[in-house]
C-alpha cells in the first residue's frame, strides 16, 4: 500500500498536470492568421462584404425638432459575385452568394443641439442562411446651408459577426463528382459555420437639398471608413469542433466611399428614398429605405 | 417597399385627388428607380484564380526540388484540410521540409504497388498520375489538387523531369 502524498505535493501535481493541458490544448488549436492587404483577392473579397454591409446614411432626417424618433425598414441588394470572385485566388470551391439582400432595420433620434443619433441592429435570425449579428451607431449634427445645400457631418461605428457556410456548404454536394469529394474529404461532409466580423469607423459628409416644398430631397454623401475585418474559416470536424488547420484571415484598410439618393416624402411622417453605395474597388449597389417619423409628444 | 396608398380619410391638404396623383407619381418613381439601380449593381473587383500558387511558371531544363519543386507541392498541395501536417489527407504530408521522405520511393495509399515517386520513371509514379489531365491514369480519381485549378503544364513537366533525372534531395 502506498504512502498517501502530502496535500501540497498532491495540489502541486494537479497544477503541473493542468498547465501541461493547458499548454498542449492550446498548441493543439492555434490557427495561423493571415494578415492580407486589400490589393489581394482574399482582400477585395473581404472588402466587398465590409462594403455591402457598411452603415450609410441612407437619407437625411425627415423632420426637425428634439426628440423625435425615426422608424425606418432597409433593404440593401448584394450584388453575385461570380466564380472567380468567389474564390478568392485560393482556387478552393466557396459558396458566398448566400445573402441576395440585407435588410436592415433602423432608429433615428432628434436629440438637443440639433444632434441626431442613430442606431441599427441586425438580430440572430437565419435569413438566407445567414446569421447576423450587427449593430451600428451614428451621430450627426448640421451645420448650416451653403448655396441651399444643407450640410451634416456624420459619424458612424459598425461591429458584429456575420454566420454563414461559405466555405464548405451543401450546395458542393450537387456539383460535380471533385467537389463532392472535397465536401466529404475537406469538409467532413458536414456545413462549415465560418465567421466574418467586420469593424468599421466612418467618417462622412452629408449634402442634401429639398426640391417641390421638401417633397423631394437629393442627397448625397462622400467620406473615408477605417475597417478592421476578421474571416475566421469555420470547418467543423466530426466531433463539432473547428478544424484549426484553416486560417482566420485579417485585413485593415481605410477606404473612400460615397453616396447618392433620392427621397420622396409622400407625407409629412413618412419617407421613402433610393440610395446608391459606391466603394471603389468593392461593389456599386442600391439600397431602399422606408421611414415613418413619430411626432413629439 | 411599403405600399403608400393615400389615406382616403383624411389628405395632408387640398382635395384627395390633388394628393394622390403626385404620391402615385413618387412611388413609381422609386420603385422603377430601385429597381433600375438594383439591376445595375455590381461587384467592383476581379480576383483571377492564379494556378501557379505566386510561383515562377516556366519550364526548366533541371528542376531542383528544393528551389522549384518543394515550394509548388508546397503552396498547392499542403493547405488547410489537405496535405497539411495538420489533416494529413491519405496520411501523405507535402510541406517544406517534409514533401521529399513523404513521396520518394513511398508506396501509394490509395495504390498499393505503386510507388508515389519512383526515380527516373514519372510514368510509373502515383504522383504525376494524380495531377494528369488522364482519368484513366488515376483510376477514375478525383483529379488534384482536389476541386480546384490543375497545376500548369510547365509545373506538371517539371516535376516529371525532376522525377526521370532520378528524383534527387537537390
Amino acid at each position: 500500500m502506498s504512502e498517501p502524498r502530502a496535500p501540497s505535493c498532491r495540489h502541486a501535481s494537479v497544477a503541473i498536470a493542468l498547465v501541461a493541458a493547458l499548454a498542449a490544448t492550446a498548441g493543439a488549436q492555434e490557427r495561423e492568421v493571415q494578415k492580407h492587404l486589400f490589393s489581394s483577392s482574399e482582400g477585395k473579397l473581404l472588402g466587398f462584404y465590409s462594403a455591402a454591409l457598411a452603415f450609410t446614411a441612407g437619407a437625411p432626417s425627415l423632420g426637425k425638432g428634439r426628440w423625435r424618433m425615426e422608424v425606418g425598414l432597409e433593404a440593401a441588394y448584394v450584388p453575385h459575385l461570380n466564380r472567380e470572385q468567389r474564390t478568392a485566388g485560393s482556387d478552393k470551391p466557396q459558396s458566398s452568394n448566400l445573402a441576395p439582400a440585407l435588410p436592415r432595420p433602423r432608429l433615428a433620434f432628434s436629440l438637443p443641439w440639433q444632434v441626431r443619433a442613430e442606431a441599427s441592429w441586425l438580430p440572430p435570425l437565419r435569413v438566407f442562411d445567414v446569421e447576423a449579428n450587427l449593430i451600428s451607431l451614428a451621430l450627426s449634427r448640421p451645420i448650416g446651408d451653403f448655396a441651399g445645400v444643407q450640410l451634416v457631418p456624420r459619424i458612424a461605428a459598425t461591429a458584429g459577426r456575420i454566420e454563414g457556410a461559405i466555405t464548405c456548404n451543401e450546395d458542393l454536394t450537387r456539383g460535380t463528382s471533385d467537389e463532392q469529394v472535397y465536401y466529404t474529404a475537406v469538409c467532413f461532409g458536414r456545413e462549415s459555420r465560418d465567421h466574418f466580423e467586420p469593424r468599421h469607423l466612418s467618417l462622412e459628409l452629408l449634402g442634401s437639398r429639398p426640391m417641390m416644398h421638401g417633397r423631394l430631397v437629393p442627397f448625397a454623401t462622400a467620406g473615408v471608413r477605417r475597417e478592421w475585418l476578421r474571416f475566421d474559416i469555420g470547418v467543423i470536424r466530426h466531433d463539432g469542433t473547428r478544424d484549426p488547420d484553416h486560417p482566420i484571415l485579417t485585413m485593415e484598410a481605410t477606404r473612400p466611399f460615397a453616396t447618392a439618393g433620392l427621397q420622396w416624402r409622400p407625407g409629412p411622417r413618412l419617407g421613402t428614398g433610393v440610395e446608391v453605395v459606391v466603394a471603389p474597388g468593392s461593389l456599386v449597389t442600391a439600397r431602399v429605405l422606408a421611414s415613418f417619423l413619430f411626432p413629439t409628444p | 417597399m411599403p405600399h403608400l396608398h393615400p389615406s382616403p380619410i383624411r389628405p395632408c391638404s387640398g382635395s384627395g385627388d390633388s394628393i394622390t396623383a403626385p404620391r402615385r407619381v413618387g412611388f413609381a418613381i422609386m420603385t422603377v428607380l430601385a429597381l433600375v439601380l438594383a439591376m445595375t449593381a455590381c461587384a467592383d473587383f476581379q480576383s483571377p484564380e492564379d494556378p501557379t500558387g505566386g510561383l515562377p511558371d516556366q519550364l526548366l531544363p533541371t528542376p531542383s526540388f528544393a528551389l522549384d519543386i518543394e515550394p509548388m507541392l508546397d503552396r498547392r498541395c499542403a493547405t488547410g484540410g489537405c496535405h497539411s501536417p495538420r489533416t494529413r489527407q491519405v496520411e501523405l504530408v507535402l510541406a517544406i521540409g517534409e514533401s521529399y521522405d513523404a513521396i520518394v520511393d513511398v508506396e501509394s495509399r490509395l495504390l498499393p504497388g505503386a510507388l508515389l515517386v519512383e526515380p527516373s520513371n514519372a510514368d510509373a509514379s502515383w504522383i504525376v498520375r494524380m495531377i494528369s489531365s488522364d482519368p484513366a491514369g488515376r483510376g477514375g480519381l478525383s483529379r488534384m489538387p482536389l476541386a480546384s485549378t490543375p497545376l500548369t503544364p510547365n509545373q506538371i513537366d517539371n516535376i516529371r523531369t525532376w522525377i526521370n533525372q532520378g528524383a534527387q534531395r537537390n
